[in-house]
């Protein structure tokens, strides 16, 4: 735990000085959310499913730049290949930047949440935006389909890393894979917007909770296999 | 510590990238406490050599052993005995000397570890620079910092891949001190190009063309006589 502590403080020092991560990706989201509202007409009474779809793929596009930049910063001065020479385990090295990688999406996202609410779902009434009712169960699902992407976008970013293609490449590997996560995390988040009894919606959160475990634990297996030869 | 007769070596060592072979059934011995200086042209395999010693990449054939730990079963135990120094800094850039040190040197049990973060830095003399960010020093300032932070946890083998590359006078001649005064209980295998300083530390030669071995002596030669065996080994157009 102490060495994925320090892979994960090591990235916010980094970040914090480099300020390269998290404010590409909130000016991103936030021009495709005006991108979205403009196309929605600046309506607040979207179909839920289509306001669901529109959170995600801000998201999932933001992450991604975010997850494409945190292995760059790790290839400048070649410093990776550093830590790989060290005897923490690569599982490790995995679950540190795992770690740093879903908090930085996480509190960018957390930042963009607000605009979101006020762009596609203020209302005057406030009828269906109860704190208990949908905004925290919303937390919930945007924490664990993040995990869910995060852990595969972290796991094909190493991949990336030695590819010459790799802006590229990332997006094409990563999103065929976290399809599923996507489908799920965007239909928890409309029965949640349609003011569903969290009964209802109860088996497809098991489902993501399952991506998210098998994801990270497959993930961590496999990463010291993926980077083998990064070092060459 | 390690086991096994030699710190490091090589039977049969092959290496190829997609069809190019790189190395080509390598022997090499280098006994514990030895100082062996690999010499060759651009694209001889001497980086590639010391990467797989180094544990960075796989081998492609044959048997490697470092400190008597086979390079392809027991990676971390050979991580936890080596420090590699390279022409590439390897450090980042966004920290400060200190956590540089103090990020890489926690991975290891580095006993009293402030007071050794310390010590390493004034002996490289960056001391007074350790609150200073990677990104502002000059790239001798970085070499020495790279330099201190690989000897942090006293590493009883050396590899050293062209580190006087990019040196200034004063760096050059702080890490020639430096590997000069563990000559005595480190085994240390270096690449080159500067015959000079190549030749004043090691105890052994190799030169290495084309993947092969091509000369490989355990006395050190002259330095007249040994540009006239280089030039004699190498095929290579480019030899220095």
């Amino acid at each position: 735990m102490r060495n994925i502590l320090l892979i994960f403080r090591k990235d916010f020092l980094v970040e914090w000085r480099s300020k390269q991560i998290f404010p590409t990706m909130f000016v991103f989201s936030l021009l495709l959310l005006l991108v979205f509202n403009v196309a929605f007409e600046f309506r607040s009474d979207v179909d839920s499913r289509a306001v669901s779809a529109v959170i995600w793929i801000t998201f999932i596009f933001s992450g991604l730049l975010a997850l494409g930049r945190s292995f760059s910063l790790e290839k400048e001065n070649n410093a990776f290949a550093f830590l790989l020479l060290t005897p923490v385990s690569r599982s490790y090295i995995y679950l540190g930047k795992l770690l740093s990688n879903t908090v930085m999406v996480l509190l960018s996202e957390l930042f963009i949440l607000p605009l979101f609410l006020l762009f596609f779902l203020f209302d005057a009434d406030g009828a269906s935006l109860s704190f208990t009712g949908t905004i925290l169960p919303f937390l919930g699902v945007m924490v664990l389909g993040t995990i869910g992407f995060v852990s595969l976008g972290t796991f094909f970013s190493s991949m990336a890393l030695n590819t010459k293609l790799r802006d590229m490449m990332l997006p094409l590997l990563v999103f065929p894979l976290i399809i599923p996560v996507v489908i799920t995390s965007v239909g928890i988040c409309s029965s949640i917007l349609e003011g569903r009894p969290p009964d209802y919606y109860a088996f497809s959160l098991q489902v993501l909770v399952s991506f998210d475990i098998i994801f990270i634990l497959l993930c961590s297996i496999l990463f010291e296999y993926l980077i083998e030869d990064s070092g060459d | 510590m390690g086991r096994g007769a030699f710190a490091i070596e090589t039977r049969g060592l092959e290496k190829q990238f997609g069809f190019f072979p790189v190395l080509r059934g390598i022997n090499l011995a280098v006994g514990q406490g030895e100082f062996l200086t690999i010499f060759g042209p651009n694209g001889a395999g001497k980086s590639t050599l010391l990467s797989i010693l180094a544990t960075f990449i796989k081998p492609g054939g044959g048997e490697v052993f470092v400190s008597g730990f086979d390079v392809s079963k027991e990676k971390q135990r050979i991580r936890k005995l080596i420090g590699f120094i390279s022409h590439n800094t390897m450090l980042y850039e966004n920290l400060t000397a200190w956590e540089n040190l103090e990020f890489i040197g926690a991975f290891y049990d580095v006993p009293d570890f402030k007071n050794r973060c310390s010590d390493i830095l004034e002996r490289v003399e960056l001391y007074g620079k350790k609150d200073a960010l990677v990104s502002t020093l000059s790239f001798g300032t970085r070499q020495r910092l790279a330099i201190a932070r690989t000897l942090l946890h006293d590493p009883q083998i050396l590899f050293l891949d062209e580190p006087y590359s990019g040196l200034d006078y004063g760096g050059a001649a702080i890490l020639t001190s430096i590997l000069g005064s563990m000559k005595a209980d480190k085994t240390v295998v270096m690449t080159t190009h500067n015959v000079y300083e190549g030749l004043s530390l090691c105890d052994n030669v190799a030169i290495l063309d084309q993947g092969e071995v091509v000369y490989a002596s355990a006395q050190k030669p002259a330095r007249e006589e040994f540009q006239d065996i280089y030039m004699s080994c190498v095929r290579s157009g480019d030899g220095q």
